[in-house]
Protein backbone atom coordinates (compact mmCIF):
# COMPACT_ATOMS: atom_id res chain seq x y z
CA UNK A 1 0.00 0.00 0.00
CA UNK A 2 1.79 3.12 -0.99
CA UNK A 3 1.56 6.39 1.15
CA UNK A 4 -1.20 8.33 -1.23
CA UNK A 5 -3.58 5.86 -1.09
CA UNK A 6 -3.32 5.98 2.93
CA UNK A 7 -3.82 9.37 2.96
CA UNK A 8 -7.71 10.40 3.33
CA UNK A 9 -8.86 11.72 -0.12
CA UNK A 10 -11.53 13.92 1.35
CA UNK A 11 -10.60 17.43 0.23
CA UNK A 12 -8.48 16.41 -2.62
CA UNK A 13 -8.85 18.19 -6.31
CA UNK A 14 -10.84 15.79 -8.09
CA UNK A 15 -9.55 14.18 -11.66
CA UNK A 16 -10.50 16.74 -14.66
CA UNK A 17 -12.38 14.29 -16.86
CA UNK A 18 -11.86 15.22 -20.55
CA UNK A 19 -13.27 14.37 -23.96
CA UNK A 20 -15.53 11.53 -24.99
CA UNK A 21 -15.44 10.37 -21.03
CA UNK A 22 -16.74 13.58 -19.79
CA UNK A 23 -20.09 12.32 -21.67
CA UNK A 24 -20.60 9.74 -18.21
CA UNK A 25 -21.35 11.96 -16.22
CA UNK A 26 -24.43 11.49 -13.76
CA UNK A 27 -25.15 15.22 -14.85
CA UNK A 28 -25.42 13.86 -18.61
CA UNK A 29 -27.34 10.71 -17.33
CA UNK A 30 -30.23 13.39 -15.78
CA UNK A 31 -30.50 15.20 -19.00
CA UNK A 32 -30.68 12.31 -21.42
CA UNK A 33 -33.83 11.02 -18.36
CA UNK A 34 -35.23 14.62 -18.57
CA UNK A 35 -35.44 14.40 -22.65
CA UNK A 36 -36.53 10.66 -22.43
CA UNK A 37 -39.63 11.61 -20.47
CA UNK A 38 -40.14 15.20 -22.35
CA UNK A 39 -40.06 13.32 -25.62
CA UNK A 40 -42.83 10.40 -24.40
CA UNK A 41 -45.01 13.05 -23.59
CA UNK A 42 -44.18 15.18 -26.75
CA UNK A 43 -45.18 11.88 -28.77
CA UNK A 44 -48.19 11.23 -26.50
CA UNK A 45 -49.19 14.82 -27.36
CA UNK A 46 -48.29 14.38 -31.13
CA UNK A 47 -50.59 10.77 -31.49
CA UNK A 48 -53.39 12.31 -29.30
CA UNK A 49 -53.90 15.26 -32.03
CA UNK A 50 -53.20 13.24 -34.78
CA UNK A 51 -55.92 11.24 -33.73
CA UNK A 52 -58.42 13.65 -32.89
CA UNK A 53 -61.02 13.83 -30.30
CA UNK A 54 -63.71 12.52 -32.05
CA UNK A 55 -61.69 9.16 -33.30
CA UNK A 56 -62.74 5.92 -32.67
CA UNK A 57 -59.19 4.71 -31.47
CA UNK A 58 -58.53 5.66 -27.90
CA UNK A 59 -55.25 7.61 -27.52
CA UNK A 60 -53.99 8.89 -24.22
CA UNK A 61 -54.63 12.72 -23.62
CA UNK A 62 -51.11 13.77 -22.20
CA UNK A 63 -53.12 15.47 -19.21
CA UNK A 64 -53.85 11.76 -18.20
CA UNK A 65 -50.13 11.40 -17.25
CA UNK A 66 -50.13 14.76 -14.71
CA UNK A 67 -49.04 13.49 -11.12
CA UNK A 68 -50.62 16.78 -10.07
CA UNK A 69 -54.40 15.83 -11.55
CA UNK A 70 -54.03 12.86 -9.65
CA UNK A 71 -53.90 15.06 -6.41
CA UNK A 72 -56.86 17.74 -7.69
CA UNK A 73 -59.40 14.38 -8.06
CA UNK A 74 -58.23 12.40 -5.33
CA UNK A 75 -60.58 13.49 -2.65
CA UNK A 76 -63.24 13.58 -5.57
CA UNK A 77 -62.42 9.76 -6.03
CA UNK A 78 -62.42 8.57 -2.48
CA UNK A 79 -65.83 10.51 -1.09
CA UNK A 80 -67.60 9.53 -4.50
CA UNK A 81 -66.62 5.79 -4.42
CA UNK A 82 -64.48 5.96 -7.70
CA UNK A 83 -65.57 8.99 -9.50
CA UNK A 84 -63.09 11.92 -11.29
CA UNK A 85 -63.22 15.71 -11.51
CA UNK A 86 -62.89 15.82 -15.15
CA UNK A 87 -60.11 15.52 -17.49
CA UNK A 88 -58.68 13.01 -14.82
CA UNK A 89 -58.21 9.46 -15.34
CA UNK A 90 -56.88 6.80 -13.21
CA UNK A 91 -53.77 7.08 -14.41
CA UNK A 92 -53.17 10.74 -12.82
CA UNK A 93 -53.82 8.92 -9.50
CA UNK A 94 -51.33 5.98 -10.51
CA UNK A 95 -48.48 8.60 -11.66
CA UNK A 96 -49.48 10.94 -8.78
CA UNK A 97 -48.87 7.80 -6.13
CA UNK A 98 -45.29 7.40 -7.86
CA UNK A 99 -44.18 10.85 -8.18
CA UNK A 100 -44.49 10.73 -3.98
CA UNK A 101 -43.44 7.30 -3.49
CA UNK A 102 -40.83 8.71 -5.29
CA UNK A 103 -39.77 11.35 -3.09
CA UNK A 104 -40.58 9.52 -0.02
CA UNK A 105 -37.91 7.50 -0.98
CA UNK A 106 -35.58 9.56 -3.21
CA UNK A 107 -36.51 13.19 -1.75
CA UNK A 108 -38.37 15.57 -4.97
CA UNK A 109 -36.15 13.73 -7.23
CA UNK A 110 -39.28 13.80 -9.37
CA UNK A 111 -38.99 17.47 -10.18
CA UNK A 112 -35.12 17.23 -10.91
CA UNK A 113 -35.24 13.94 -13.26
CA UNK A 114 -38.35 13.51 -14.59
CA UNK A 115 -40.56 16.63 -14.94
CA UNK A 116 -40.74 17.90 -18.51
CA UNK A 117 -41.95 21.61 -17.53
CA UNK A 118 -38.36 21.50 -15.29
CA UNK A 119 -36.42 19.76 -18.25
CA UNK A 120 -37.63 23.04 -20.28
CA UNK A 121 -36.60 25.47 -18.18
CA UNK A 122 -33.23 24.00 -17.43
CA UNK A 123 -33.00 24.38 -21.64
CA UNK A 124 -33.90 28.53 -21.27
CA UNK A 125 -31.47 28.69 -18.48
CA UNK A 126 -28.90 27.06 -20.03
CA UNK A 127 -29.42 28.53 -23.40
CA UNK A 128 -29.00 32.17 -21.22
CA UNK A 129 -25.98 30.96 -19.30
CA UNK A 130 -24.40 29.87 -22.97
CA UNK A 131 -25.87 33.62 -24.05
CA UNK A 132 -23.77 34.92 -21.36
CA UNK A 133 -20.67 33.43 -21.69
CA UNK A 134 -20.29 34.02 -25.66
CA UNK A 135 -21.55 37.18 -25.79
CA UNK A 136 -20.11 40.33 -23.94
CA UNK A 137 -23.28 42.87 -24.27
CA UNK A 138 -25.90 40.46 -22.92
CA UNK A 139 -23.39 39.15 -20.65
CA UNK A 140 -23.34 43.09 -19.30
CA UNK A 141 -26.76 43.10 -19.92
CA UNK A 142 -27.57 40.53 -17.10
CA UNK A 143 -24.75 41.36 -14.66
CA UNK A 144 -26.58 45.01 -14.36
CA UNK A 145 -30.20 43.67 -13.71
CA UNK A 146 -28.52 41.55 -11.30
CA UNK A 147 -26.97 44.60 -9.76
CA UNK A 148 -30.03 46.86 -9.65
CA UNK A 149 -32.43 43.83 -8.41
CA UNK A 150 -29.85 43.01 -5.85
CA UNK A 151 -31.36 44.58 -2.73
CA UNK A 152 -34.43 43.70 -3.29
CA UNK A 153 -33.98 40.71 -5.07
CA UNK A 154 -32.86 38.26 -2.01
CA UNK A 155 -35.79 39.39 0.28
CA UNK A 156 -38.35 38.53 -2.69
CA UNK A 157 -37.25 35.65 -3.20
CA UNK A 158 -37.49 34.08 0.17
CA UNK A 159 -41.28 35.07 0.52
CA UNK A 160 -42.13 34.19 -2.93
CA UNK A 161 -41.46 30.53 -2.13
CA UNK A 162 -44.29 30.67 -0.16
CA UNK A 163 -46.42 31.04 -2.66
CA UNK A 164 -46.62 27.68 -3.78
CA UNK A 165 -48.10 26.35 -1.29
CA UNK A 166 -51.38 28.81 -0.88
CA UNK A 167 -51.50 27.52 -4.98
CA UNK A 168 -51.22 24.19 -3.71
CA UNK A 169 -53.93 24.34 -0.89
CA UNK A 170 -55.78 26.26 -3.36
CA UNK A 171 -55.87 23.91 -5.94
CA UNK A 172 -56.51 20.89 -4.13
CA UNK A 173 -59.49 22.50 -2.39
CA UNK A 174 -60.86 23.99 -5.02
CA UNK A 175 -60.99 20.25 -7.16
CA UNK A 176 -62.62 18.88 -3.71
CA UNK A 177 -65.22 21.70 -3.22
CA UNK A 178 -66.27 22.56 -6.57
CA UNK A 179 -65.52 19.14 -8.35
CA UNK A 180 -63.65 20.51 -11.42
CA UNK A 181 -60.04 21.47 -12.00
CA UNK A 182 -59.75 25.45 -10.78
CA UNK A 183 -56.55 25.30 -11.54
CA UNK A 184 -56.80 23.88 -15.02
CA UNK A 185 -56.53 27.71 -16.50
CA UNK A 186 -53.44 28.80 -14.82
CA UNK A 187 -51.56 25.52 -15.13
CA UNK A 188 -49.10 26.46 -17.43
CA UNK A 189 -48.65 22.64 -18.40
CA UNK A 190 -51.73 22.06 -19.09
CA UNK A 191 -51.44 25.22 -21.48
CA UNK A 192 -48.26 23.88 -23.15
CA UNK A 193 -49.75 20.40 -24.23
CA UNK A 194 -52.65 22.43 -24.94
CA UNK A 195 -50.51 24.91 -27.11
CA UNK A 196 -52.07 23.63 -30.53
CA UNK A 197 -55.81 25.01 -29.61
CA UNK A 198 -53.75 28.21 -29.75
CA UNK A 199 -56.53 29.82 -27.05
CA UNK A 200 -54.77 32.48 -24.87
CA UNK A 201 -55.45 31.30 -21.10
CA UNK A 202 -54.15 32.33 -17.67
CA UNK A 203 -51.77 29.53 -17.94
CA UNK A 204 -50.42 30.35 -21.54
CA UNK A 205 -49.50 33.98 -20.05
CA UNK A 206 -47.86 32.30 -16.85
CA UNK A 207 -45.91 29.63 -18.93
CA UNK A 208 -44.64 32.94 -21.30
CA UNK A 209 -43.50 34.20 -17.80
CA UNK A 210 -42.00 31.40 -16.48
CA UNK A 211 -39.96 30.65 -19.95
CA UNK A 212 -38.85 34.37 -19.90
CA UNK A 213 -38.29 34.72 -16.37
CA UNK A 214 -36.20 31.49 -16.93
CA UNK A 215 -33.44 33.58 -18.56
CA UNK A 216 -32.91 35.72 -15.00
CA UNK A 217 -33.66 33.43 -12.42
CA UNK A 218 -33.33 29.37 -12.99
CA UNK A 219 -36.39 27.05 -12.75
CA UNK A 220 -39.23 30.37 -11.43
CA UNK A 221 -41.89 27.75 -11.91
CA UNK A 222 -40.62 25.60 -9.28
CA UNK A 223 -39.12 27.76 -6.85
CA UNK A 224 -42.67 30.32 -6.36
CA UNK A 225 -45.79 28.16 -7.78
CA UNK A 226 -45.74 24.80 -8.59
CA UNK A 227 -47.70 22.95 -6.29
CA UNK A 228 -46.55 19.12 -6.93
CA UNK A 229 -43.24 20.73 -6.31
CA UNK A 230 -44.61 21.67 -2.55
CA UNK A 231 -46.40 18.76 -2.06
CA UNK A 232 -43.46 16.54 -2.78
CA UNK A 233 -40.88 18.80 -0.93
CA UNK A 234 -43.17 18.36 2.39
CA UNK A 235 -43.36 14.70 1.24
CA UNK A 236 -39.41 14.49 0.54
CA UNK A 237 -39.17 15.95 4.07
CA UNK A 238 -39.53 11.96 4.99
CA UNK A 239 -36.92 10.62 2.93
CA UNK A 240 -34.17 8.81 4.31
CA UNK A 241 -31.39 10.48 1.41
CA UNK A 242 -30.31 13.64 2.49
CA UNK A 243 -27.00 15.84 0.53
CA UNK A 244 -24.23 15.88 2.70
CA UNK A 245 -21.05 18.78 3.06
CA UNK A 246 -18.10 18.13 4.74
CA UNK A 247 -16.81 20.58 5.87
CA UNK A 248 -13.42 19.34 6.35
CA UNK A 249 -13.35 18.80 2.96
CA UNK A 250 -15.35 22.21 1.47
CA UNK A 251 -13.17 24.93 0.67
CA UNK A 252 -16.07 27.32 0.80
CA UNK A 253 -15.38 28.21 -2.88
CA UNK A 254 -19.65 28.33 -3.58
CA UNK A 255 -19.31 26.75 -6.95
CA UNK A 256 -21.95 24.55 -5.51
CA UNK A 257 -24.31 27.26 -4.56
CA UNK A 258 -23.85 29.04 -8.12
CA UNK A 259 -24.59 25.59 -9.51
CA UNK A 260 -28.19 25.21 -7.80
CA UNK A 261 -31.27 25.81 -9.98
CA UNK A 262 -32.98 26.12 -6.74
CA UNK A 263 -31.11 29.08 -5.10
CA UNK A 264 -30.20 27.35 -2.35
CA UNK A 265 -26.57 27.91 -0.39
CA UNK A 266 -25.54 25.37 -0.32
CA UNK A 267 -21.80 25.75 0.32
CA UNK A 268 -22.99 27.17 4.03
CA UNK A 269 -25.15 24.22 4.95
CA UNK A 270 -24.00 21.27 6.84
CA UNK A 271 -26.84 18.90 5.75
CA UNK A 272 -29.06 19.80 2.17
CA UNK A 273 -32.63 18.58 3.42
CA UNK A 274 -34.27 21.96 2.16
CA UNK A 275 -37.90 21.72 0.42
CA UNK A 276 -36.53 23.36 -2.29
CA UNK A 277 -34.24 20.96 -3.56
CA UNK A 278 -35.13 19.12 -6.24
CA UNK A 279 -32.54 16.49 -6.17
CA UNK A 280 -31.02 17.38 -9.50
CA UNK A 281 -27.07 16.44 -7.93
CA UNK A 282 -25.71 19.59 -10.19
CA UNK A 283 -23.90 21.07 -6.98
CA UNK A 284 -22.47 17.39 -6.40
CA UNK A 285 -21.18 17.09 -10.20
CA UNK A 286 -20.01 20.70 -9.46
CA UNK A 287 -17.97 20.41 -6.30
CA UNK A 288 -14.33 20.75 -7.43
CA UNK A 289 -13.02 18.48 -4.34
CA UNK A 290 -13.40 14.63 -3.48
CA UNK A 291 -15.63 14.19 -0.70
CA UNK A 292 -16.88 17.54 -0.05
CA UNK A 293 -20.48 17.45 -1.26
CA UNK A 294 -22.30 13.37 -1.35
CA UNK A 295 -25.66 12.13 -1.45
CA UNK A 296 -26.17 10.07 1.56
CA UNK A 297 -28.36 7.55 2.74
CA UNK A 298 -29.71 7.77 6.87
CA UNK A 299 -32.24 7.58 8.99
CA UNK A 300 -35.16 9.88 7.91
CA UNK A 301 -35.97 13.38 9.45
CA UNK A 302 -31.94 12.92 11.00
CA UNK A 303 -30.09 13.25 8.19
CA UNK A 304 -27.43 11.15 10.09
CA UNK B 1 -23.87 5.31 3.52
CA UNK B 2 -22.70 7.08 0.27
CA UNK B 3 -24.65 6.58 -2.83
CA UNK B 4 -23.31 7.30 -6.10
CA UNK B 5 -25.16 9.66 -8.16
CA UNK B 6 -25.66 7.53 -11.03
CA UNK B 7 -27.23 4.72 -9.10
CA UNK B 8 -29.35 7.57 -7.39
CA UNK B 9 -30.33 8.31 -11.15
CA UNK B 10 -31.25 4.93 -11.90
CA UNK B 11 -32.95 4.71 -8.49
CA UNK B 12 -35.42 7.62 -9.52
CA UNK B 13 -36.71 6.21 -12.67
CA UNK B 14 -36.57 2.45 -11.08
CA UNK B 15 -39.38 3.30 -8.58
CA UNK B 16 -41.30 5.79 -10.54
CA UNK B 17 -41.82 3.40 -13.48
CA UNK B 18 -41.36 0.65 -11.18
CA UNK B 19 -44.67 2.12 -9.52
CA UNK B 20 -46.63 2.90 -12.68
CA UNK B 21 -46.30 -0.58 -14.88
CA UNK B 22 -46.90 -2.84 -11.25
CA UNK B 23 -50.66 -0.54 -11.15
CA UNK B 24 -50.83 -1.70 -14.42
CA UNK B 25 -49.93 -5.16 -14.16
CA UNK B 26 -52.57 -5.95 -11.51
CA UNK B 27 -55.31 -3.69 -14.08
CA UNK B 28 -55.16 -0.34 -11.76
CA UNK B 29 -54.68 1.85 -15.14
CA UNK B 30 -56.84 4.00 -17.22
CA UNK B 31 -55.66 6.87 -19.64
CA UNK B 32 -59.29 8.14 -21.17
CA UNK B 33 -62.49 8.92 -19.39
CA UNK B 34 -64.01 6.64 -22.32
CA UNK B 35 -63.26 3.29 -21.68
CA UNK B 36 -63.24 2.05 -18.35
CA UNK B 37 -60.34 -0.45 -16.31
CA UNK B 38 -61.34 -3.20 -18.35
CA UNK B 39 -61.48 -1.33 -21.54
CA UNK B 40 -64.65 -1.54 -21.98
CA UNK B 41 -66.72 2.01 -23.61
CA UNK B 42 -68.46 4.44 -21.18
CA UNK B 43 -72.15 4.89 -21.90
CA UNK B 44 -73.86 7.66 -20.67
CA UNK B 45 -76.29 6.62 -17.88
CA UNK B 46 -80.01 6.76 -18.16
CA UNK B 47 -80.51 7.60 -14.43
CA UNK B 48 -77.39 10.50 -14.12
CA UNK B 49 -77.32 13.42 -16.13
CA UNK B 50 -73.39 13.95 -14.54
CA UNK B 51 -72.27 10.87 -16.37
CA UNK B 52 -72.74 12.56 -19.67
CA UNK B 53 -69.21 14.39 -21.04
CA UNK B 54 -68.05 16.59 -23.79
CA UNK B 55 -66.49 13.52 -25.95
CA UNK B 56 -69.83 11.69 -26.04
CA UNK B 57 -72.74 12.65 -29.58
CA UNK B 58 -75.74 13.83 -29.73
CA UNK B 59 -76.85 10.38 -30.51
CA UNK B 60 -75.21 8.66 -27.15
CA UNK B 61 -77.28 11.02 -25.04
CA UNK B 62 -80.40 11.16 -27.57
CA UNK B 63 -80.28 6.78 -27.16
CA UNK B 64 -79.26 6.72 -23.38
CA UNK B 65 -81.99 8.85 -22.20
CA UNK B 66 -84.95 8.38 -24.64
CA UNK B 67 -84.88 11.94 -26.26
CA UNK B 68 -85.52 12.40 -30.12
CA UNK B 69 -82.06 14.77 -31.13
CA UNK B 70 -84.34 16.61 -32.76
CA UNK B 71 -85.83 17.81 -29.29
CA UNK B 72 -82.40 18.65 -27.88
CA UNK B 73 -81.26 20.39 -30.96
CA UNK B 74 -84.55 22.89 -30.83
CA UNK B 75 -84.16 22.99 -27.15
CA UNK B 76 -81.26 25.33 -27.40
CA UNK B 77 -81.34 26.63 -30.87
CA UNK B 78 -79.13 24.61 -32.40
CA UNK B 79 -79.09 24.09 -36.28
CA UNK B 80 -81.72 21.54 -37.15
CA UNK B 81 -79.01 19.69 -39.78
CA UNK B 82 -76.42 19.16 -36.97
CA UNK B 83 -75.08 15.97 -37.58
CA UNK B 84 -76.07 13.40 -34.79
CA UNK B 85 -72.54 11.89 -34.69
CA UNK B 86 -71.43 15.53 -33.46
CA UNK B 87 -69.32 15.42 -30.02
CA UNK B 88 -71.00 17.63 -27.58
CA UNK B 89 -68.03 19.97 -26.50
CA UNK B 90 -68.08 21.06 -30.60
CA UNK B 91 -71.64 22.30 -30.22
CA UNK B 92 -71.01 24.59 -27.42
CA UNK B 93 -72.28 28.43 -27.89
CA UNK B 94 -73.92 30.61 -26.48
CA UNK B 95 -76.99 28.71 -25.96
CA UNK B 96 -75.51 25.15 -25.35
CA UNK B 97 -73.03 24.12 -22.94
CA UNK B 98 -73.00 21.13 -20.75
CA UNK B 99 -74.12 22.13 -17.74
CA UNK B 100 -77.32 23.74 -19.49
CA UNK B 101 -77.91 20.50 -21.37
CA UNK B 102 -77.43 18.41 -18.00
CA UNK B 103 -80.05 20.60 -16.69
CA UNK B 104 -82.59 20.36 -19.47
CA UNK B 105 -81.88 16.43 -19.23
CA UNK B 106 -82.96 16.35 -15.65
CA UNK B 107 -86.38 18.08 -16.16
CA UNK B 108 -86.99 15.93 -19.16
CA UNK B 109 -86.42 13.27 -17.04
CA UNK B 110 -88.50 14.46 -14.01
CA UNK B 111 -91.35 15.30 -16.46
CA UNK B 112 -94.06 12.28 -15.84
Amino acid sequence: MTAESIVNKNGRVKPRVRGFKALFTHQVFRRLVQFSFAAFILYITAVHVAAGEGSSVITASPEAYCPFGGLETLYKYIASAGAFVPHTHLSNLVVAAAALLTALLLRSSFCGWICPLGFIQDMVSSFSAWMQKSFVPVRKFFRAIAQRGQPLWPVLDKYLRFMKYGVLVWAVTGAAIYGVMVFKDYDPWSALITIAEMSLTPGLVILGLSLVGSFFVERPWCRYACPLGAVSGLVGKLSPVYLKREAGACTNCKICTKACPMGLNVHTATVITSVDCVSCLECVGECPREGALEVKFGVPLMAK
Amino acid sequence: MKINPFVYGILVVSVFLGVIYGFRAVGVWSISGKIDGEGKAIQPSATDVNTIKGWMTLEQVSTAFGVPVADILSAFDLPADTSASTPLKEMESDTFDMLMLREWLQEQLQQP
